[in-house]
């Protein structure tokens, strides 16, 4: 049995093993077989989402890993799903998976599951780009919504981790100026998005580290908003280093704020 | 008595490279006027009306975040030949909006000159936690009129359970 890759998006199963809706998803009698999210961005509920079939599905850490047979191990996949008993639309126009169905499935490469993971990030790229072209020609005020403030939430609702990547290539190549890299540092740290926390939180941490002052600052208000006490020794390390005094006060505040 | 001006702290951080002491180009989009005036806030020597200014100018956003300023003195805006006029502010904290003023017929010289002074000032910052706890003492003493308030602030607020 394999795993076809088709395409990746993030997902979260609750309880009851529903989840958003898919993508290629068609009704009972027409379009394409329906298929389900299985992809480093899932999140398993509290109920784990025990997929039976020839392979092993691990859920660890909110990634899905899927053993194959043969020991080819693949970061994520896509699941076609054909109409099985137990599965269903139920009138709805999104699958329902319940723990122990059994899925029918092809599979890919992992040069392909690559491949498709690298387009993501490109889409997510070139979506950033737009967001930051169009952010470009406004003046940001603290407290004042903004095309980034409206656009982020959707941006990583979109593409989850992949988005953040995304990011940072922009910020590695220097393609996103300084106003805009500060101002979407500060919405990544407001924004409720717990399936890019980790990402958000990398970022963040990074501008703590960048060469202007204006990217450090934006990054520990971030941080502030974020209130993750795992930056707190990264936090701790940048104010040894910080030499504007305005942000060596404002770390010692944060450095305060996360260690209660 | 002082002047304040809100800013966006991070813009002024750092003198532009090889030009120390003067306020970097970026800082001018703190300071933009409308009919050559620039809308700045009154505190009195003892400090006793700066929350209730910092709460109204957060109420008038609209979205609940940290606050940034800078202040200077009235004597300042004298030396620099600008004269400051009252204007009644337009914040939802109608009691501090006799604090509101303008400083009037500004050059865009006189704009620059004042952006390097403020620069060589020190700049003050708002946490977002301290800003919901003066925005929660405004709207506990029925200072706030909230029909004012932006939608999305409205929203902010209930989700910060600050409003019912």
């Amino acid at each position: 049995m394999s795993v076809q890759v088709l395409e990746q998006e993030s997902a979260t199963v609750d309880e009851q093993g529903v989840g958003p809706p898919a993508l290629g998803t068609a009704g009972p009698g027409g379009g394409r077989a329906p298929w389900i999210l299985c992809s480093r961005h899932l999140h398993v509920g509290t109920a784990a989402l025990n997929v039976v079939w020839a392979e092993q599905v691990v859920p660890i850490e909110g990634k899905c890993r899927l053993v194959l047979a043969g020991g080819d191990l693949l970061k994520y996949v896509l699941v076609s799903v054909g109409s099985r008993t137990g599965f269903g639309w139920q009138g709805e126009s999104r699958p329902v998976v319940r723990p122990g169905l059994t899925l029918g499935c092809k599979a890919s490469t992992s040069a392909d599951i690559e491949r498709d993971r690298e387009l993501g990030v490109d889409q997510a790229e070139k979506a950033y780009l737009h967001l930051a072209s169009i952010a470009r020609d406004e003046v940001f005020e603290d407290g004042v919504l903004n095309s980034l403030s409206n656009g982020i939430p959707g941006f990583l609702l979109r593409f989850g981790p992949d988005g953040i990547e995304a990011i940072e290539r922009l910020w590695d190549c220097k393609r996103l100026d300084g106003e805009v890299l500060a101002e979407t540092l500060l919405w990544l740290g407001r924004v409720d998005s717990p399936a890019t926390l980790g990402g958000r939180l990398g970022l963040l941490l990074k501008g703590l580290r960048d060469r202007s002052p204006r990217v450090r600052d934006a990054g520990a208000l971030g941080l502030a908003s974020l209130g993750d006490g795992r930056a707190a020794e990264y936090v701790r390390q940048a104010r040894e280093q910080e030499s504007i005094p305005e942000l060596r006060a404002f770390l010692d505040e944060l450095l305060q704020e996360l260690g209660s | 008595m002082a002047l304040l001006r809100t800013i966006k702290r991070g813009r002024w951080l750092e003198a532009p490279a090889g030009k120390p002491g003067r306020a970097p180009g970026d800082a001018l989009l703190d300071l933009q006027t409308r009919d050559n005036k620039l809308s700045v806030w009154v505190i009195e020597d003892d400090g006793s009306n700066l929350d209730e200014v910092v709460g109204s100018i957060a109420l008038s956003r609209e979205a609940l975040s940290h606050l940034d300023y800078v202040t200077f003195e009235l004597d300042m805006v004298a030396k620099l030949g600008l004269d400051v006029r009252e204007s009644e502010g337009a914040t939802p904290v109608l009691a501090a909006n006799r604090w509101h003023r303008e400083v009037v017929e500004l050059s865009a010289e006189d704009v620059a000159e004042l952006a390097d002074d403020l620069f060589r000032r020190e700049r003050a910052r708002v946490r977002e936690a301290e800003v919901k706890s003066i925005v929660a003492q405004l709207l506990g003493g029925a200072q706030v009129d909230v029909a004012q308030l932006d939608p999305n602030m409205f929203a902010a607020l209930q989700k910060s359970n600050l409003l019912p």
